[in-house]
């Protein structure tokens, strides 16, 4: 990979990455869990 | 299958160990195995963002973290990670007739995607959301989504263990639930004679992270100097996608590749095929390679 790729797959690991903290800060991993734990049958 | 089995059985070891990480349901893998299983380690993806489509959020969690694994491996995780796709790579292992799914084939998961795991939870879904009860069976809401209407995983750790379990859900198991199963026994046969047909064909995980594997860090490379053409690996492909690059044609595979390496581990031609991840090679074709398929 050159130079010019390796920004490219940095500046879309930065977007990926910022909607991640978006998304935990939004409580995201709570509602993730939650519904994982409703959709639990036991 | 070579270093993949192993790979494959711990992963599904790992995946249905609830008791060793509680928490882990928080998590979405890309991977198929039924969170509503209470073994189920991490949470469904496509489960997950269905939950988000009833409520009508946006599921920036789930966007940033498929999106971030599949820039780093693509679909690898379809090859060597899911309990679903070894019960099918298993399945396929069973003397029969063989059948090669035709291409046009692969465009329906594309679909299912669209309509039942974001399009009709968004519209219908009411926002609110569903127990259990509803979304494996379908029964008490008339729920149309992925999870309710086909998902073969979610009937298999979800659905029969719960009618296996539960005598008052057994009783009133309806057409519905019946459908499903009888989808499941249709796709478990498909897998017998078409390889990895229902990661082809009808797996929205697989379409989900398929829209990656066109920035993945994960690739094949082929030297054209020292390939032959021979065509091996495109025969050895379970799910078709690869293609020799020849000339000004430089695709390595479509988005349906799942990096099973089976096309590295089956070229006679050393250094000919290799696959790398960031640039960097991580497996090259050997000179005698195993031929276990």
């Amino acid at each position: 990979m050159n130079r010019k790729a390796w920004i490219i797959a940095g500046v879309i690991a930065a977007i990926f990455a910022a909607l991640l903290v978006v998304g935990l800060c939004h409580g995201d991993a709570a509602y993730v869990l939650k519904n994982a734990q409703n959709f639990c049958f036991s | 299958m070579g270093r993949r089995l192993p790979v494959q059985l711990f992963s599904l070891a790992a995946f249905n160990s609830y008791f060793l990480a509680p928490g882990g349901k928080a998590l979405c893998i890309p991977v198929l195995n039924c969170y509503s299983c209470p073994v189920g380690t991490v949470a469904c993806p496509i489960g997950s963002l269905t939950a988000f489509a009833l409520i009508r959020r946006i599921p920036f969690y789930i966007i940033g973290l498929l999106g971030l694994i599949g820039l780093a491996v693509g679909r690898a995780f379809c090859g060597w990670a899911c309990p679903f796709g070894l019960l099918q790579d298993a399945l396929y292992r069973v003397r029969s007739g063989k059948w090669r799914m035709p291409k046009a084939f692969n465009a329906l998961k594309y679909a299912l995607l669209l309509v039942l795991v974001l399009a009709l939870p968004l519209l219908l879904g009411g926002g609110k959301m569903k127990g259990a009860n509803d979304r494996i069976t379908g029964e008490q809401t008339g729920a149309l989504d992925y999870c309710s209407l086909i998902c073969p995983a979610g009937t298999l750790e979800g659905s029969l263990p719960y009618l296996a379990t539960d005598v008052e859900g057994r009783a009133n198991a309806s057409y519905r639930t019946w459908s499903k199963i009888g989808l499941l026994v249709i796709v478990l046969g498909l897998a017998v004679v078409a390889r990895r047909s229902f990661c082809r064909a009808l797996c929205p995980l697989g379409a989900l992270m398929a829209l990656t594997s066109g920035i993945s860090l994960a690739r094949l490379r082929t030297d054209q100097e020292k390939c032959t053409r021979c065509m091996r690996c495109v025969k050895v492909c379970p799910t078709d996608c690869r293609r020799v690059p020849f000339g000004e044609q430089r695709k390595e595979a479509t988005a349906e590749c799942v990096l099973c390496l089976d096309c590295v581990r089956n070229c006679p031609e050393e250094g000919a095929l290799s696959a790398t991840l960031g640039g960097r090679a991580i497996s090259v074709s050997q000179r005698r390679a195993e031929k276990d398929e």
